[in-house]
């Protein structure tokens, strides 16, 4: 299993559990829900990027 | 005497039964089966994303070979991991129970697995809390359009904010 696999199995396992911890509506849940996978693997995008100008 | 002693302890009423005991077993059922609270608070899609959630995220953890850590106060890094993933409760037990949950170090995804399981067990944790606010009046009883909006829920289900 590759990093990026992981890192997305689990961005989309707690996104949602967080979006119905967070918001009431269903579309607000569906909003934060996207927002908070998009984040999870997008930092992580961002961060290895900036790991690699690093080495 | 007896009687008026049987008068002095009579439910108020139209007081609901059972009323103070609904957050301690909404939380009990939560840690129980995850969703489960939510379920009893006829929350019903909550309930159902978070199961899946959840149950899917220890599964997960279980099949990368990621280990149920014991409690070991001689090891304190260790004993947070171990309790941290006794917050998944009902799934924790069957899994010991089981047999499941031994770890292998050796495998290349142990660390991711037992990031699963901890990162299980804390969020049954918090769904748990979040089951007895509910419980409690302390968060709005408002429902989304998936769900019945109890009687004070009609403001939550116009997607503003619980908290």
């Amino acid at each position: 299993m590759s990093h990026l696999l992981a890192l997305t199995l689990f961005a989309a396992l707690v996104s949602p559990a967080f979006a119905c911890l967070m918001r009431e509506s269903r579309r607000d849940r569906v909003r934060f829900a996207v927002g908070t996978f998009l984040c999870f693997v997008g930092f992580a995008f961002v961060v290895g990027w900036g790991m690699t100008l690093l080495d | 005497m007896a009687e008026t002693a049987g008068k002095s302890r009579a439910r108020p009423e139209g007081a609901p039964i059972g009323t103070a005991a609904r957050p301690l077993i909404s939380c009990a059922l939560a840690l129980l089966v995850p969703g489960l609270g939510h379920f009893s608070l006829d929350r019903r899609g909550t309930g159902a994303v978070y199961f899946g959630c959840i149950g899917l995220l220890f599964a997960f953890g279980i099949g990368m070979e990621g280990e149920l850590f014991p409690l070991d106060s001689g090891a304190p890094l260790t004993l947070l991991a171990g309790l941290a993933e006794m917050g998944a409760g009902g799934l924790y037990v069957a899994a010991t129970l089981l047999g499941y949950g031994g770890g292998d170090p050796a495998a290349t995804t142990y660390e991711y697995g037992y990031a699963f399981l901890i990162a299980a067990g804390l969020l049954n944790v918090l769904v748990a809390l979040d089951a007895w606010d509910i419980a409690t009046g302390a968060r709005r009883a408002g429902a989304g359009p998936d769900e019945e909006a109890g009687p004070e829920g009609e403001a939550g289900a116009q997607g503003t904010p619980g908290r």
